[in-house]
């Protein structure tokens, strides 16, 4: 009895505040960042303009928000395809706070870091006079955009469209309600990716990350318990996938119910496997189904910004 | 708030029932093999039913009510056969937006030191789940499931006729994202306040 007790307190010894193996070519490593880091004026339509015209300030910006783990590379398709179907639409790509950077600066942030850069953007392109602000937010960034509209950060009016894809409210996976008891066991989480999307997500997830991400979405999930309302004159666009291991199909329902008017909202339900179906880049195995989901999202998307 | 208080009021109630039990002031042996009938042991059928609240943790409570029974012919009292009938109406879709869904069980009950006022105990539980999603939009989401669970906790005898018990359990079947229902959590608490009702 004495020894098992010896060694299960050397393996929680031995396994408590382990660090992973980071390589140069992973974006966890000190070598790659994300490109907005050291060119914020070719993502953010904030520092692209340095002095708008009128008629530019007039032009529907969308703020684009990826989730947790990711890049601005999430929203990179989106970017690419206004600009190659001469959409008069501008993608505002923010990188969360604490990602994109080393693994270490990612352990250390916090959900309220991540979301600063999202109010950061809002609130420096209304700074600038520009009239149609809309947001777009991938999995977590559809938490974050949330949050905000729980604690009523956005007025009448203010906010033309808000667009969610794949939003997290409840995990695919119900051991992240564990992690802040096994987290500090593990250290991290191996996501076992494909290599070639190492460039633009943390291979690596440390646990602390974990822990706020699983906050943030219970602090979401209470709030849409308790009713989040939308602001007069702003439009909630949901598209969700039927089957997603990471972000439950069940959380666009979540936002159904807990989300008012009904008018102001619209959910799609959306027959696809992926996470963050609008994300097709790097992916293998790409059916007819998924490209066609993608450019129809993309359409919808301009559609709702221009009525 | 409601939960909350019967946390308070059950904590109190097991300390309290150790506390006799030490003294040995409550604990009346009788019967030929000299234990309580009133802590489930002996030659008596009994039927315990009550009230019990369940705790996902990091989602819902859910709450309703539970019935244990018990006899001598079932090892002894040893082994209790019951049902549970949970609701997250009487928890935490009470007055919100959370999704309504109910679940009813079956499980078995195995006590350990029967007799004694203080009773660890494990239960295996099987069952079924459904829950409400109101659009037909989301008639591709699962809204129903099998249930099965285990938790191991301890029970507590009160004043003869009254039982306390505390539980932690885990929920073996639950949903992935892409198969199974969504609102069914790992981790699960249970509290539950019975009363002892001999046949």
């Amino acid at each position: 009895m004495k020894y098992t007790l010896l060694v299960v307190v050397a393996v929680l010894f031995i396994s408590c505040g382990k660090e992973p193996e980071l390589e140069d070519k992973m974006l966890d490593g000190e070598v790659i960042f994300d490109g907005s880091i050291a060119n914020p004026e070719n993502f953010l339509i904030s520092q692209k303009i340095a002095s708008p015209t009128a008629e530019q300030l007039a032009i529907p910006v969308i703020i684009a928000c990826h989730g947790y783990s990711a890049s601005t590379f999430e929203w990179q398709e989106m970017a690419d395809w206004m600009v190659a179907e001469n959409k008069n639409i501008m993608v505002s790509q923010v990188l969360l706070g604490g990602h994109g950077r080393s693994y270490e600066e990612f352990k250390n942030s916090t959900w309220k870091v991540w979301q600063a850069a999202i109010v950061a953007e809002y609130e420096a392109l209304k700074a600038k006079g520009y009239t149609d602000i809309s947001f777009a937010g991938s999995s977590t960034g559809c938490a974050l955009i949330l949050e905000l509209m729980a604690n009523n950060t956005f007025s009448a009016n203010e906010i033309n469209v808000i667009f969610f894809v794949d939003p997290i409210v409840i995990p695919s996976d119900k051991t992240l309600s564990l992690v802040k008891v096994a987290g500090p066991i593990l250290g991290y989480v191996d996501t076992k990716q494909d290599t070639i999307e190492d460039k633009y997500w943390y291979h690596y997830r440390p646990q602390e990350t974990l822990q706020e991400l699983e906050e943030l979405i219970t602090v979401v999930r209470k709030a849409l318990q308790k009713g989040i309302e939308i602001p007069e004159g702003t439009d909630v666009v949901v598209y969700k996938s039927t089957s997603d291991a990471s972000a439950d199909p069940v959380s666009a329902a979540l936002v159904q119910q807990g989300m008012t008017p009904e008018e102001q909202l619209d959910i799609h339900m959306k027959e696809s496997s992926l996470h963050v179906f609008t994300r097709l880049a790097l992916r293998r195995n790409i059916r007819q189904v998924d490209a066609d989901n993608q450019i129809w999202a993309f359409g919808d998307i301009v559609r709702f910004i221009e009525k | 708030m409601v939960q909350l208080l019967f946390v308070i009021f059950f904590t109190n109630g097991l300390l309290s029932a150790s506390e006799l039990s030490a003294n040995n002031l409550m604990f009346k042996p009788s019967g030929a093999d000299g234990l309580a009938p009133s802590s489930g042991a002996g030659d008596v059928q009994q039927l315990e039913v009550g009230l019990l609240f369940q705790k996902s943790y990091h989602f819902y409570w859910e709450n309703g009510i539970t019935a244990t029974y018990r006899a001598p012919f079932i090892l002894k009292n040893r082994l209790g056969l019951g049902f549970n009938f949970l609701s997250s109406r009487m928890g935490t879709a009470l007055g919100t937006n959370a999704i309504k869904q109910e679940q009813i069980l079956i499980f078995g009950q195995f006590d350990f030191r029967p007799g004694r006022n203080i009773r660890p105990f494990v239960q295996a539980n099987f069952g079924y789940i459904k829950a409400q999603f109101d659009q037909l939009k989301f008639s591709s989401l699962e809204d129903q499931s099998l249930l099965t669970s285990i938790n191991a906790g301890v029970a507590g005898t009160i004043k003869e006729n009254w039982i306390l018990k505390g539980s932690l359990g885990y929920n073996i079947i639950g949903g992935d994202g892409q198969s199974g229902l969504a609102t069914i959590y790992p981790l699960i608490f249970h509290l539950s306040a019975q009363y002892i009702i001999k046949l």
